[in-house]
């Protein structure tokens, strides 16, 4: 970009204040499940970052666990302890702080996957969009045979392929995920390049990379919030079905899923607790991103309004 | 502004001869027919420019005319190399800039700037105004520039536009300060010569006049050129030295803009000029209005592209294609009923 003088103090304020006088915000503050959606998520959010400081014990250190308290019940049951809220599992780990840290692993990599699916989709769906041709027909082929398997079994394949591991439940989750950003990117760029403003900017001279970079780019990515956002979730859940399957995270780094998979031989016991409440946490996190996700498409979607 | 005139004799604009086609036919599998119990995978060409010359002097405006869908449009897009040009010469100063590359058409593009038609579509919705009317000047310069905002400021006060604009963003302009963005943006870099698509179309009638008369007073202070294309005859009748007629991808008629207008020789202008409503006048003579369509620029007709739509065609009209030969006082048409063999005195120009 051209270097603008830098902005005043009073216009940062004002920036502020435009935000909360938008009609984004008006609209964000009538609707409920927007307002519930956000709320679930920054509960998440915060659960994560200072969580960990504020339970009770860090379940994966082993000198903290004690086996003595193996399988207590949540503590408003018989049995239970007010030490253990949600109770404890076979190991004696007190199940609210497993979900605190698994709640961490999960987002993290819902998170840390959108943004490699994101970069990866809009890369190529803007190389697509903006050259055509040969090049065009590769990618778009690629992602329509990615898009005729489910995605569960594609990364389930992958794992499968590469072993188990953080890094490769990110690259499964990435391949699987920059499908919908290079389609979404690609369709909004066929449409920028034909307007004027483009031709302007080839009439100047400007290299390709520069006209991509400088006005092909800022005008793609308004619908990719909304994909990004319910992505995340779609991660999460993801990933739940690969480590619930035994092909996801290590023991060592559970994540809501493989907590669910640890309960799961003893859920017909009646140790119902160890398995449910990560499940709870689960589709909280996915219901509260989803709320937000459809409140930000109605919000974004210029046919709707 | 810098006038380094090379060779004062050449035109700053000439071309010669250029074809723009376009196949439309898509992939194989969109072009395969089956027809008769053959299989066939016929090609589809549109013709939007076939060979069409015309040049421009220094400081003269050249008007372009013709309905829409004649490819003066495209015609001017491929000059500014929007398309690549797949036949014909374009030449800039006298030099030949049809196959120049990325890095060849760099120094040209000082040279060569465009107002394009829609003020809504020709502005990045995401930048300043600051940046926008600055871009081509930056791209044209190697390093960093001193006093950016001082040159935006002298540029925007040039289209009539103050300070208070400059960190705007487009959504905050009417049409017609758009369009005196997109004329800043073109002035930034001191083009010779301004191709102006359609400038005021999308106008209201009241702007129109606005921009005009902006137009016509940045090329008496800065003497660049025009080559201004529009369907509308009076725009080109106000603006233009010289105008060419442009029919189904074809150069039908060009000369003065007096001339034209007081003695079109071309059936099509005279029909286009006649369809034009004026006040206090009934339309023209019933032997000067067309009927039928514009044939499809995809299967040429063969012979005069107007033929079929023309009241005094001839059998010669369907088998031979009419050229653009001068018929005295600087005009030239395109029609078998004004060839100098029929009129040999005024075939010197």
């Amino acid at each position: 970009m051209v270097s603008s003088q830098p902005i005043p103090a009073t216009r940062a304020r004002s920036r502020m204040q435009r935000f909360f006088a938008s009609e984004f915000f008006h609209n964000y503050k009538r609707n409920l499940s927007a307002v519930l959606g956000s709320l679930i998520v920054l509960g998440f959010l915060v659960m994560v970052t200072i969580g960990p400081l504020i339970v009770s014990q860090n379940p994966y250190d082993v000198s903290q666990l004690d086996l003595m308290a193996a399988f207590k019940p949540p503590a408003w049951l018989a049995g239970g302890s007010s030490e253990y809220w949600l109770g404890t599992d076979g190991q004696g780990r007190d199940v609210l702080a497993s979900i605190v840290y698994g709640s961490r692993i999960s987002l993290i990599i819902g998170l840390v996957a959108m943004g490699g699916a994101c970069l990866l989709g809009t890369t190529l769906g803007l190389i697509a969009g903006f050259y055509g041709g040969r090049l065009d027909a590769v990618i778009m082929r690629i992602a329509d045979i990615q898009l005729s398997f489910p995605s569960v079994l594609t990364a389930l394949f992958l794992m499968s392929a590469f072993g188990t591991g953080l890094d490769k439940v990110l690259i499964a989750l990435i391949s699987v995920g920059w499908v919908v950003y290079a389609r979404t990117v690609r369709g909004s760029t066929l449409r920028e390049t034909q307007k004027e403003y483009v031709q302007a900017a080839r009439v100047s001279g400007l290299p390709n990379r520069k006209i991509i970079l400088r006005h092909v780019l800022p005008n793609v990515l308004t619908p990719l919030i909304v994909v990004a956002t319910i992505q995340v979730g779609t991660f999460v859940l993801i990933e739940a079905s690969l480590s619930f399957l035994g092909v996801g995270v290590p023991v060592t780094q559970p994540s809501l899923g493989l907590l669910i998979k640890n309960g799961f031989d003893v859920l017909f016991s009646g140790l119902w607790w160890v398995s449910i409440f990560p499940g709870l946490f689960i589709m909280l996190l996915v219901f509260g991103i989803n709320l937000l996700g459809d409140f930000l498409r109605d919000e974004l979607n210029p046919r709707l309004k | 502004m810098s006038q380094s005139v090379k060779d004062p004799a050449k035109p700053l604009l000439e071309v010669r001869q250029l074809e723009q086609r376009f196949d439309v036919s898509g992939s194989f599998f969109d072009r395969l027919r089956i027809a008769g119990g053959r299989i066939s995978a016929p090609r589809r060409i549109v013709h939007a420019v076939n060979g069409v010359s015309l040049a421009v002097k220094r400081g003269e405006v050249l008007g372009i005319v013709g309905e829409s869908g004649c490819g003066k449009s495209t015609l001017a897009k491929t000059i500014v190399k929007l398309h690549e040009p797949t036949g014909g010469q374009i030449l800039i100063e006298g030099e030949d800039i049809t196959r120049h590359d990325f890095a060849r058409m760099r120094p040209v593009r000082k040279k060569l700037q465009m107002i394009f038609q829609d003020p809504y579509a020709s502005l990045n919705p995401r930048q300043k105004v600051r940046d926008i009317i600055m871009e081509p000047f930056l791209e044209s310069q190697a390093g960093p520039v001193p006093d950016i905002a001082d040159r935006a400021l002298a540029l925007l006060a040039k289209v009539g536009l103050g300070i208070e604009h400059l960190d705007r963003y487009p959504h905050q302009f009417s049409g017609g300060q758009r369009q005196r963005i997109g004329i800043a943006r073109a002035l930034s870099v001191q083009p010779d010569l301004i191709i102006a698509d359609e400038p005021v179309s999308a106008l209201d009638v009241s702007i129109q006049a606005q921009i005009l008369n902006l137009l016509m007073d940045l090329k008496d202070e800065f003497g660049f050129s025009y080559l201004f294309i529009t369907h509308d005859l009076s725009v080109v009748r106000y603006i233009s030295d010289r105008i060419g007629v442009m029919y189904l991808g074809f150069m039908v008629e060009t000369g003065p803009t007096r001339t034209i207008f007081a003695e079109p020789k071309h059936p099509y202008t005279r029909a286009l000029l006649a369809a034009a409503p004026q006040l206090g006048t009934k339309l023209g003579p019933a032997s000067e209005q067309v009927g039928g369509e514009v044939p499809s620029a995809i299967d040429l007709p063969r012979g005069c592209p107007f033929r079929q739509r023309c009241p005094l065609a001839f059998a010669r009209c369907a088998e031979e294609r009419p050229e653009l030969r001068p018929v005295g006082g600087g005009q030239a048409v395109a029609c078998h009923l004004h060839e100098p063999a029929t009129e040999p005195a005024l075939a010197a120009t």
